[in-house]
């Protein structure tokens, strides 16, 4: 029996050494899922984790600690944030992370799941506003229903 | 007997100066004639003619063709038309603009232009045959962006390299017809973003959420990847030997007369490797076996001048290109060049260097190709002109043909991840430009496209 524990114990310790077990991301996550870090992925596009864009997808960019693995997940209509690609991506040793997400008309509520490769989870919510609005000569769009505030969800 | 040596002196070519050709008096003999009336417009289009077109619509579409894709002739013949126009609009005024401006240029409707080498307006303008009606501006790219849906004129932006500054002109929308969308059928759906529209370019600025630290920054204008892609294999083939590494003795001739060389001279020399050496009284001429060509002249006062237009502006310029479509059209080498040399001044004192290089679909032939037998190779052609006077070329003689079979080429994100992993770099590493390349070094009888990476501080590094 301590032989039998023993084993299980050390087959676990190696396993997560090598970050097999880093716990899956969930299917679906609450709005108000926080995680427990803040400084393992960082947005770039869009700055201010919020924009607005008349085309059909938006690719977010990032740069995240090397071994990080995110998920993506899109806000649905029962308000919880479900997994939009089945696989989660590990980022390699530049830190370089981009996804490109299909839009819906309107506002579009997206999260980023990231996973240390200790026990640590960053949560990054990013709003992204598809408006079927025309350019004017300074490339901005003439929206109908514009969002009054830039604010990034909580 | 005497009439038997008669006719050996006729026919054989051995007692024939190089310029002896009776049967030359018969049109129907003479080569020349027989394609003068389509050279020129063969060779004219390796200068001004860009590397790749990058086609943006509002439906989110970007794609990058280059001379080989289709839909490239079409929107090239249009682009070239909107650029002839812009050349020789007398109502545009320039207005200097921001980089900001030249960047949201390039979203949504566009077409991009990208030349590699710079060129001036006053050479395109005599290539592609318009007035030149604009002030001289140096460039190796322009956005042409159409009338927005209230705009009635086309907007035109290049980053002038004369005075650093960013210029936008604006032409009337009637003389021009550019529409990106026009080209939807021959537009993939490439998931590609230049650096700065990811703001891969630059730390975080004070708008933005958290902070971190970035470890690679990568040049505004370098395009990115963000997919994998697949590219086709090559096979490299050197057309002036055989398997054997034996020289075909028709081709060395045909090479020899293009340099004015006897090919018939006493003096011709064969090396051990297969190499043939002639030597003129002006300059040698050595065809290397793997199909590399070296011309020096010797003595500049004899050498022979390049035949040109001589009322032309830059005619040293077209003859040099007249003189590199001869020795690919008798070679058979059919190979895209990218010309590496800017094009800024008429060389009026007949005094100019260039170089080109090989290039498959918008992915340029890098080559590194070390020899016993002569100096390392880095460009396909490499040439020098005094006085009007070929003094000095060099041509790494190869077709590359492609094959049925593809290879996956990485995003170019997970080919930085590589980059890193393997190499041992100082952190925050600056990219200055990254994009697909073959690399030939002669050792691989079939090549795969791998991805070129040049850092700040002049290193270049090609990932496996």
């Amino acid at each position: 029996m301590k032989k039998t524990l023993t084993a299980l114990f050390l087959a676990v310790s190696i396993l997560a050494s090598t970050g097999v077990v880093a716990l899956a991301a969930p299917a679906s996550v609450s709005t108000g899922a926080k995680g427990n870090t803040s400084s393992i992925i960082y947005v770039k596009k869009p700055e201010t984790l919020y924009d607005v864009t008349s085309e059909a997808t938006y690719t977010v960019f990032a740069t995240a600690k090397n071994g990080t693995t995110v998920t993506v997940y899109k806000k649905g209509s029962d308000s919880q944030y479900h997994k939009i690609y089945a696989n989660a991506v590990t980022v390699g040793a530049s830190g370089l992370y981009s996804v490109t997400l299909n839009l819906t008309n309107g506002t579009n509520h997206f999260l980023l799941y990231a996973e240390g490769k200790a026990i640590e989870v960053q949560i990054v919510k990013v709003d992204i506003t598809r408006a079927t609005g025309s350019y004017n000569t300074q490339n901005k769009f003439a929206i109908s229903s514009a969002k009054s505030s830039t604010k990034p969800l909580a | 007997m005497c009439v038997v040596f008669t006719l050996s002196i006729w026919f054989g070519e051995k007692l024939w100066s190089l310029d002896y050709n009776f049967f030359s008096d018969f049109p129907i003999f003479s080569k020349s004639a027989q394609t003068a009336a389509t050279e020129k417009e063969y060779t004219k289009p390796i200068l001004g003619m860009p590397k790749s077109i990058l086609i943006s619509s509002s439906s989110d579409r970007k794609t990058v063709l280059s001379q080989k894709s289709a839909g490239f002739s079409v929107l090239w013949q249009n682009a070239k038309e909107s650029i002839k126009t812009f050349l020789s609009d007398e109502s545009k005024v320039p207005v200097v603009v921001r980089e900001s401006t030249w960047k949201s240029a390039l979203q949504k409707d566009y077409v991009y232009i990208d030349y590699q080498a710079h060129y001036s307006t006053e050479f395109l303008s005599q290539n592609y045959s318009c007035d030149y009606r604009t002030g001289k501006y140096v460039f190796n790219s322009i956005i042409i962006k159409p009338p927005d849906p209230k705009g009635d004129q086309y907007t035109f932006l290049l980053h002038d390299t004369l005075t650093g500054k960013i210029y936008q002109f604006y032409v009337p929308s009637e003389k021009i017809h550019l529409i990106p969308a026009d080209y939807m059928p021959y537009m993939e759906n490439q998931n590609n973003r230049f650096s700065f529209e990811g703001n891969m370019d630059k730390p975080a600025s004070e708008n933005s959420v958290g902070s971190s630290t970035q470890k690679v920054f990568i040049d505004s204008m370098v395009l990115l990847n963000l997919d994998a892609t697949t590219k086709p294999e090559i096979k490299p083939v050197n057309p002036v030997a055989t398997d054997k590494n034996v020289l075909d003795e028709k081709m060395i001739s045909t090479i020899a007369s293009l340099f004015n060389v006897n090919p018939h001279t006493m003096r011709k020399f064969t090396d051990e490797d297969s190499s043939v050496t002639f030597v003129e009284n002006y300059a040698t001429l050595k065809i290397h076996a793997d199909g590399y060509i070296e011309y020096k002249v010797t003595n500049e006062n004899t050498a022979p001048a390049l035949p040109s237009l001589s009322s032309s502006s830059y005619r040293t310029v077209y003859a040099a290109a007249d003189f590199i479509d001869s020795v690919i059209r008798a070679t058979d080498c059919q190979n895209e060049l990218i010309l590496n040399t800017d094009v800024v001044d008429d060389p009026i004192d007949g005094n100019l260097s260039m170089s080109f290089d090989y290039k498959i679909s918008a992915t340029p032939v890098v080559l590194n190709i070390a020899s016993s037998s002569h100096s390392t190779v880095k460009n396909a052609i490499e040439l020098q002109i005094k006085n009007n006077k070929l003094v000095s070329y060099k041509h790494y003689l190869r077709h590359y043909a492609t094959t049925n079979v593809t290879t996956n080429l990485e995003s170019t994100f997970t080919a930085i991840d590589k980059l890193l992993t393997y190499q041992s770099l100082k952190t925050p590493v600056q990219i200055s430009d990254m994009h697909a390349i073959y690399l030939d070094n002669s050792k691989s009888a079939i090549l795969n496209a791998r991805w070129f990476v040049a850092l700040s501080g002049n290193k270049n590094i090609v990932l496996n």
